[in-house]
């Protein structure tokens, strides 16, 4: 399968994904486009005769992470379905976000995964290649964090 | 309630959609990246592939050397002709009846692009090669003689001509039952001043290289060349070595790898001082016992080797000498021990200076190995 036939059978779902991640269409696009382009540059990335899925979300998920912590710039124009958000709903989802990218690099792959993306325990650690339990001890420390981080906010602005 | 704040993020996030336009707009950008990539290679690519085309095309003198061989089949292409591209001196060898010597020079000129002219030098070899040769400066259109006998060439690169400096004979049958013989019976101890391989490469002789001649070696060796090299430690064991020859085994060394030789027995020969000369020494050397087998087809009228500027000066103690020079005294010693021999050569393995019989070596190196393999 090409990269071409590729994206168009992922493309929207993987762009959706990094999208939930980052907030930012731009971040998003760089992330997807990224992922794909290292295709080009490398097709042997992917095995010959094996469910292409697993490592393009992946590909994808950790790219957006990466945008997420590197971010620094102000905030940019929200997505229309963002932007048509009420306000304080915006505020938490960037407050999410900016927690998302405190956590480890694991944690907020297992997070995202299961909380952005709906994908079962199971299926997180057949992505991941740990085992489910590793899965749920990630999830609860990840969902911990930031349950402090969302308490603290609240104590500062009371 | 922070716990309801976390979850409504949680929704909030979740309901994130991607634009449809944002989809269009990134598969074409990753479509006009890659596309641009594999134009990118293949403009890089192009001279490459344009480089390696010209250096495949056949060349007119490539294609002109079957021309000139039309009288007999083109000798196989040696990786000596490739040698000669690069270096001063190198011999080709081609087997009697296959070819004319016309063909036989024609062939190296397609090959190197340079005229080749017989020298002063290879005219006086002419009774040995049984070859009828013209006198020096005259092209070698001009010869049209059969090889009678097995020959080898030795040229030289003298500005923009190749002469043929050397026309020698060359046990060729017996070259045959060397190349037949496993890698493990020729051993070479690797020295720092001397290069034998040079020569089994010349002669397509297959041999082992060693910086240190173990067990394993002296196993299966039937003979161990030393290229001169610098004295081993003082501790060094020549005890496995003197076992290898008490057992029958071949040592052959050259200038300072003699202290191999002393080790194995020292009454055969003594080092005396170096004898520092003017430089390097490309001198005449004449038998000193002409009932050798060895010295088959080596030596002719004013035979010279090339010594090196602080060559191993020895004294001859329990040794026979074979090939002896005015000028350095002995230059080839033989002695027997125990079933096996040893032999000492003053004059490198390779003999690389310019006026040196590079071919005279050659057949002496030649004629060890035909003693120790074919005729012991």
């Amino acid at each position: 399968m090409g990269v071409g036939e590729l994206y168009s059978a992922y493309g929207a779902k993987l762009l959706r994904a990094a999208l939930r991640v980052t907030g930012s269409a731009a971040d998003a696009e760089e992330a997807v486009a990224e992922a794909f382009l290292a295709l080009v540059r490398n097709p042997g990335l992917l095995e010959e005769g094996r469910d292409p899925w697993p490592y393009l979300h992946r590909a994808v998920v950790n790219r957006a992470l990466n945008q997420l912590r590197r971010r620094r710039r102000a905030p940019e124009p929200l997505p229309a379905s963002l932007a048509a958000a009420p306000g304080r709903d915006r505020e938490l989802a960037e407050r999410l976000r900016a927690g998302v990218a405190r956590l480890t690099p694991r944690q907020a792959e297992v997070f995202t995964l299961f909380h952005f993306e709906g994908v079962p325990h199971d299926e997180i650690a057949r992505l991941l290649d740990i085992r489910p339990s590793t899965v749920r001890v990630h999830l609860h420390d990840a969902t911990q964090a930031l349950r402090r981080d969302f308490e603290s906010r609240e104590a500062r602005h009371a | 309630m922070p716990e309801h704040d976390l979850d409504r993020a949680i929704d909030v996030v979740r309901a994130t959609e991607v634009d449809p336009e944002l989809v269009r707009r990134v598969g074409d950008r990753i479509q006009r990246e890659a596309l641009g990539r594999r134009r990118r290679w293949f403009w890089l690519a192009l001279p490459a592939a344009a480089l390696l085309l010209f250096a495949l095309w056949p060349r007119e003198e490539e294609t002109a050397a079957p021309q000139a061989l039309q009288e007999a089949p083109a000798p196989e292409p040696s990786p000596v002709l490739a040698e000669l591209r690069t270096k001063r001196v190198a011999n080709v060898d081609f087997p009697a009846g296959q070819v004319t010597l016309r063909g036989a020079l024609q062939y190296v000129t397609a090959v190197t692009g340079r005229k080749v002219e017989l020298s002063a030098k290879a005219e006086e070899d002419k009774g040995a090669a049984e070859v009828v040769l013209q006198v020096d400066n005259v092209t070698v259109e001009s010869l049209l003689q059969k090889i009678t006998e097995p020959l080898a060439l030795t040229f030289r690169v003298e500005g923009d001509k190749i002469v043929v400096y050397d026309l020698r004979e060359m046990p060729f049958d017996v070259l045959a039952q060397l190349r037949a013989l496993a890698a493990d019976r020729i051993v070479v101890r690797t020295g720092q001043f001397d290069e034998i391989h040079r020569v089994f490469a010349r002669y397509r002789i297959p041999h082992t290289r060693t910086a240190k001649v173990e067990g394993k070696h002296r196993a299966h060796a039937g003979i161990v060349f030393f290229d001169c090299t610098r004295k081993p430690p003082k501790n060094h064991d020549h005890g496995p070595l003197r076992d290898f020859v008490a057992r029958g085994g071949w040592v052959v060394a050259s200038d300072w790898a003699v202290s191999y030789i002393q080790g194995i027995d020292r009454d055969m020969l003594k080092v005396l001082d170096v004898k520092r000369l003017r430089g390097d020494l490309v001198t005449e050397v004449t038998a000193a016992d002409r009932t050798s087998p060895l010295l088959r087809g080596v030596l002719k009228p004013d035979t010279r080797l090339w010594f090196e500027e602080a060559c191993a000066v020895v004294r001859v103690k329990g040794g026979r000498v074979l090939l002896q020079s005015k000028a350095r005294g002995p230059v080839l010693v033989e002695r027997t021990f125990g079933k096996g021999r040893l032999y000492f050569t003053l004059a490198h393995f390779h003999q690389k200076r310019k006026g040196a019989d590079v071919g005279a070596m050659d057949r002496l190196i030649l004629n060890l190995l035909e003693e120790r393999f074919v005729r012991n």
